[in-house]
């Protein structure tokens, strides 16, 4: 083959090949992380969940699919169209971006970047402009609110977000996904003290920024509707919750990556226990959306700056206790560093607050 | 593959990634029936009479969150190059790193004690 | 000093207590229930709760009334006729119908041409009737009942709401059937009634010999 084809085309289709399977396989995975949620939240409140269209409800995303494209797409009359139009385009596409620096097995990714941690931080938090231009384009008092609270809310949790990344690079020595899953050889890194906190404060934090239960207040249904979306009917509206559940799965990808020793595992093929480690952090997510109610706005934003920025901080220094301090001691500290903050400032953020007393003044008896 | 190959393979999956979102928009005007009216086309606002405009002033609060944020997500920019070479860079490092982190420690507790942080 | 996010934690195994037994209690239950041929539902149960409507359904209680029937004394499946027939056409029915959703028309011998007490005609309107059940405690010939049968759906309302006579007439066997303890009951009375009758008869015949 090599011979017969010019150099070029074989780079091309070298690099078309994995396009094709992210672009195809991505959607599918989407559609059917719909279903699995349906499925587990239904076994969670003691219902079955969709099991009428197809053998246990599994056509049920194309029959919704199908659905959805029949559906009219009304655009409000004083929006502007352009934004409107665009939004919906502009948060998936960063969303499949995110697929391209996941590594499925050692040769298994699409993108292997020297700096594929920022990368996919860095696209990660493009949603938020078109959360924005969703709310500002569609001239809606429900949907503006809804995006200001997203814009508010994502970029309070990109904060610890990225700062509980820190320590993965400080310990693996290097940005690029693949090399950050093989320093995980002998110890996936939830098995250390730091990476204990870091799972859960990337779990916390992603959660949050995929905007799912229990931080799902941009989409609030009591309060604001159906938030930024409001406005969005039809193919559009499918589109903001693809970005989510894309999302969801390339979150679930990078927390097993960078934290449950990615493709590693004994007797199975690579890709699969890639798969086997996101699905099950997917089912925590769900689990955890079967669980609590949702976060008011002020504990909201007060949780963020108060509780997981402070740790997210601890962390670091935790991790950096670890490796200079080597043995239990180290870990010891780490340990306690985390531990000791997270008491204080969960502390001083719940503390009941002194009850405002009303002083009387009388009014002109001087 | 060297890292420019992979930049240009960026390029293409971004350029087909737009199929994704635009196949399915444009299949359904195609699919989809289209009845604008006067009514439909207000925008939504659980059936009440559309009172004012929507685009509005924010409140304060969330300039105040947005300044924070960008504070700590620059400091979170530095953090990175300097968590690559943690280990070389060692405890002269780390102090170095400490010192700075700690500046933007003291004016998170700064911030907290005045208030800012309070959504109320 | 409390450390929070312990409950939190309780929270997720009640959940996950609840997955997890959707699938093993679920299982065993549905296959018992199957085999018993119905669903049941107790607070105490635990597992999924769901009944599959139109698969599966929950057996009402006896008392349980949707519509009026007429009765008529007979088998399952035969036709009502004039002499089966319970109900009178006396019209007390219609007049304690609180939304007044019956109208009656008093039949006629076929011989003859004269009314008879028999009714020929029964309207019930299913969209006005308000299930409260007056028709069938005041119906002095038991002839008028409530049923279970709340499947009524239809895609209009001025034809297949309006239920005629031969639509509202259902025989004493399936009466019997979905009210086994008011069928019982009713029997009971209705025995002591006729022999009293009896009696009052035979003393009357004693003390009146034919002249």
């Amino acid at each position: 083959m090599g011979m017969i084809l010019p150099e070029w085309i074989n780079t091309l289709i070298r690099l078309v090949i994995p396009i094709g399977i992210i672009l195809a396989l991505a959607p599918v995975g989407m559609m059917y992380l719909t279903w699995l949620e349906r499925k587990v939240i239904a076994r969670i409140q003691d219902r079955v969940g969709p099991n009428r269209v197809g053998l246990y409800g599994l056509l049920q995303p194309i029959a919704d699919g199908i659905k959805m494209l029949t559906k009219e797409d009304v655009v409000p009359a004083g929006a502007d169209p352009i934004c409107h139009f665009l939004a919906p385009v502009i948060i998936v596409v960063p969303a499949l971006f995110l697929f391209t620096v996941l590594p499925f097995g050692p040769r298994l990714v699409a993108a292997s970047l020297t700096t594929g941690l920022l990368f996919f931080v860095a696209i990660g938090s493009l949603g938020t402009l078109a959360i924005f231009m969703a709310g500002w384009g569609s001239r809606n008092k429900f949907s503006l609110l809804g995006a200001a609270r997203t814009a508010a809310q994502l970029i309070a949790y990109e904060v610890p977000l990225v700062l509980s990344l820190v320590v993965v690079p400080m310990i693996a020595g290097s940005l690029n996904l693949v090399e950050i899953v093989r320093a995980q050889q002998g110890r996936w890194f939830i098995l250390t003290p730091w990476g204990f906190t870091g799972f859960f404060l990337l779990l916390t934090a992603g959660l949050a920024e995929v905007n799912r239960t229990p931080f799902d207040l941009p989409e609030a249904e009591s309060e604001i509707v159906a938030g930024f979306h409001t406005e969005y009917s039809g193919m559009k509206f499918a589109l903001f919750y693809m970005a989510e559940f894309l999302s969801t799965l390339a979150m679930s990808g990078l927390i097993s990556v960078l934290f449950l020793g990615g493709w590693m595992g004994p007797l199975l093929p690579d890709w699969l226990w890639m798969s086997l480690k996101t699905f099950l952090l997917i089912f925590v997510m769900i689990w955890i959306r079967g669980t609590f109610p949702r976060f008011r706005i002020d504990q909201l934003m007060g949780f963020a700056w108060k509780v997981l920025l402070p740790v997210s901080l601890a962390n670091i220094l935790g991790a950096a206790s670890c490796v200079l301090i080597a043995g239990f001691w180290g870990n010891l500290l780490a340990a306690l560093l985390v531990f000791g903050t997270f008491l204080v400032t969960t502390q001083l953020w719940l503390q009941p607050k002194p009850q405002l007393t009303t002083r009387w003044v009388q009014v002109g008896s001087s | 593959m060297s890292d420019r190959v992979i930049y240009l393979f960026l390029g293409l999956f971004g350029l087909a990634a737009l199929v994704v979102p635009l196949l399915p928009v444009v299949l359904a005007r195609f699919v989809a029936p289209k009845r604008p009216g006067q009514e439909k086309l207000k925008p939504y606002e659980c059936g009440m009479e559309v009172e004012g405009d929507a685009w509005v002033q924010f409140r304060m609060q969330y300039y105040l969150f947005a300044i924070l944020f960008v504070v700590f997500d620059v400091e979170a920019l530095f953090l990175f190059p300097w968590a690559v070479i943690f280990r070389a860079a060692g405890i002269p490092g780390l102090i170095a790193i400490g010192a700075f982190v700690g500046i933007l420690a003291l004016g998170l507790i700064y911030a907290w004690q005045e208030g800012a942080l309070e959504w109320e | 000093m409390r450390i929070y996010g312990l409950e939190l934690l309780r929270g997720l195994t009640i959940t996950l207590g609840h997955f997890i037994n959707s699938y093993t209690i679920g299982f065993r239950r549905t296959f018992r229930n199957r085999m018993r041929g119905q669903v049941r539902q107790h607070p105490a149960d635990k597992g999924v709760f769901t009944v599959q409507y139109p698969d599966e359904r929950l057996r009402v209680p006896e008392r349980f009334r949707v519509l009026p029937v007429l009765i008529f004394d007979g088998k399952k499946g035969e036709q009502w006729k004039q002499e089966t027939e319970r109900c009178t056409a006396c019209g007390i029915c219609a007049k304690v119908c609180p939304p007044q959703c019956i109208w009656i028309v008093q039949g006629k011998d076929p011989a003859t041409a004269k009314p008879v007490a028999k009714a020929s005609e029964f309207f019930i309107d299913a969209d006005v009737c308000m299930n409260c059940g007056f028709c069938a405690e005041y119906c002095p010939f038991d002839a008028i009942k409530m049923d279970h049968n709340f499947e009524l759906g239809a895609e209009e309302r001025h034809v297949s709401h309006i239920f005629d006579i031969n639509k509202l007439h259902v025989s004493t066997e399936y009466y019997a059937e979905t009210h086994p303890k008011a069928w019982g009951e009713e029997q009971v009375r209705r025995k002591a009634e006729a022999d009293k009758k009896a009696a009052t008869a035979a003393a009357a015949k004693k003390e009146a010999p034919p002249a």
